[in-house]
């Protein structure tokens, strides 16, 4: 069954056109990501706050 | 469903492609305008007149009761606009969808009558289609959360019961949309409810309902929305306009099934070709999001593709992401009256630059290596 889970993590934010995609990749080795925003910017990273589908 | 182009209006020139602009405005981060009911949609009525196209989503256009349709907007549920802004899905504009309504088990039977007669007035008054409807095999058991930042979430004990209730309307029922109702938790009384009907917090119901949608239009590639379904609430005399449409019955369903009676089908991947009528993230022209809340899915996708982000100064919200350190290049403007001024001179060919005192002079280019 499907469970839904919360995550923060931390991604380096390098040259913009990719940030998307690095965000979804770390994401995805958590699960399949359903809703994530960056909530804030700190020490050269982005904050991201997610919620996951995990089996 | 039938599928049908937008308009072109009047003044469009034959050989100009349709202005496309997305409003953004995300829920369940307190924002000003826009973070409690359908409060954004004055923004949405007045920028639909200054573009050709307007896609935006339910926390735009949803007030409960309340709502506007309008034939140049696009209804999109979050997931969806995140996967067409990444240029993953098309939009097909529709005439009309049949929509199946999906019952939490939760709902008592008095508040489920209230739902069911809502949907029925639809029919009767509105000439809305609907099938026949579904409760869940389980009740769903909504939890509400808030994350640190300050943005509401929330999980469901049960995601295998909703999906399997969506499945079932779309194969069983014929639905071409999918509106949910859910029993969400009451929570009269609680400081952040309060907060939120006098229009100064974050709404809390918001997030939940967003992971609802998403995990459907995930599932199923159809459009849906959701309404929660909760015990009325005692009448207050403080309560914000913002949050007052929230505050005139007994249900908010009835804007989900306007949104969604015309919400353009999702073109998958397993849907095979897009049609010259359908919408391509790079039909976006320009995307108008507020300016603390640049780093989502959608507005991130749209900026590096492109499309010209106008960040609003004056919709606060909980997040601290501007577009500078996302590295997305924008137009800053502190109102939103001041982006469908930007608007309607970008889709006049004007460079809103030009429409300040001071223009700097043409510089030359220090080196090819600039081009």
């Amino acid at each position: 069954m499907t469970a839904l889970q919360f995550f923060t993590l931390s991604v380096p934010l390098q040259p913009a056109p990719t940030l998307r995609e690095r965000i979804e990749a770390a994401l995805r080795q958590q699960g399949q990501p359903l809703r994530w925003a960056i909530t804030a910017t700190e020490n050269g990273a982005a904050v991201v706050e997610a919620v996951i589908c995990c089996d | 469903m039938i599928n049908r182009p937008i308009n072109r209006p009047v003044n469009q020139p034959v050989n100009q492609p349709p202005f496309t602009v997305v409003l953004v405005v995300p829920t369940g981060i307190g924002a000003a305008i826009g973070g409690y009911a359908g409060d954004a949609l004055p923004v949405a009525r007045a920028m639909a007149q200054v573009c050709d196209r307007l896609i935006t989503h339910p926390n735009v256009l949803n007030g409960a009761q309340l709502y506007w349709p309008m034939i140049n907007v696009l209804y999109v549920e979050g997931y969806g606009l995140d996967q067409f802004a990444a240029g993953n899905w098309g939009l097909r504009p529709v005439g009309r969808n049949r929509i199946g309504l999906l019952l939490d088990a939760a709902i008592e039977p008095e508040l489920k009558l209230r739902h069911l007669q809502a949907a029925d007035a639809a029919r009767a008054t509105l000439g809305l289609t609907l099938t026949d409807y579904l409760v869940t095999d389980e009740p769903l058991g909504v939890q509400l959360q808030t994350a640190a930042s300050g943005a509401t979430w929330g999980t469901i004990a049960r995601p295998d019961s909703l999906l399997r209730g969506a499945d079932a309307l779309i194969e069983q029922a014929g639905a071409e949309a999918i509106a949910v109702v859910a029993r969400f938790p009451d929570d009269e009384g609680s400081a952040a409810l309060q907060d939120y009907r006098q229009g100064r917090g974050v709404d809390p119901l918001a997030g939940a309902e967003a992971v609802i949608s998403h995990l459907v239009v995930q599932h199923t590639g159809r459009p849906c929305a959701h309404a929660p379904a909760l015990s009325p609430l005692p009448v207050d005399a403080s309560i914000s306009p913002r949050a007052a449409a929230e505050e005139l019955g007994y249900t908010f369903l009835p804007c989900v099934l306007v949104g969604l009676s015309a919400a353009p089908q999702f073109i998958t991947p397993l849907d095979g070709h897009l049609r010259a009528t359908d919408l391509r993230a790079a039909d976006v022209d320009a995307v108008v999001v507020p300016a603390s809340a640049c780093g989502g899915s959608a507005t991130l996708s749209l900026g590096h593709a492109g499309a010209t982000i106008i960040a609003v100064g004056e919709n606060k919200t909980r997040m601290a992401v501007t577009p500078e350190a996302v590295g997305l290049p924008a137009v800053p403007v502190e109102s939103y009256a001041a982006a469908i001024g930007v608007l309607a001179a970008l889709r006049a060919g004007v460079d809103p630059a030009s429409l300040r005192p001071y223009i700097p002079p043409l510089r030359p280019l220090s080196s090819l290596d600039q081009l």
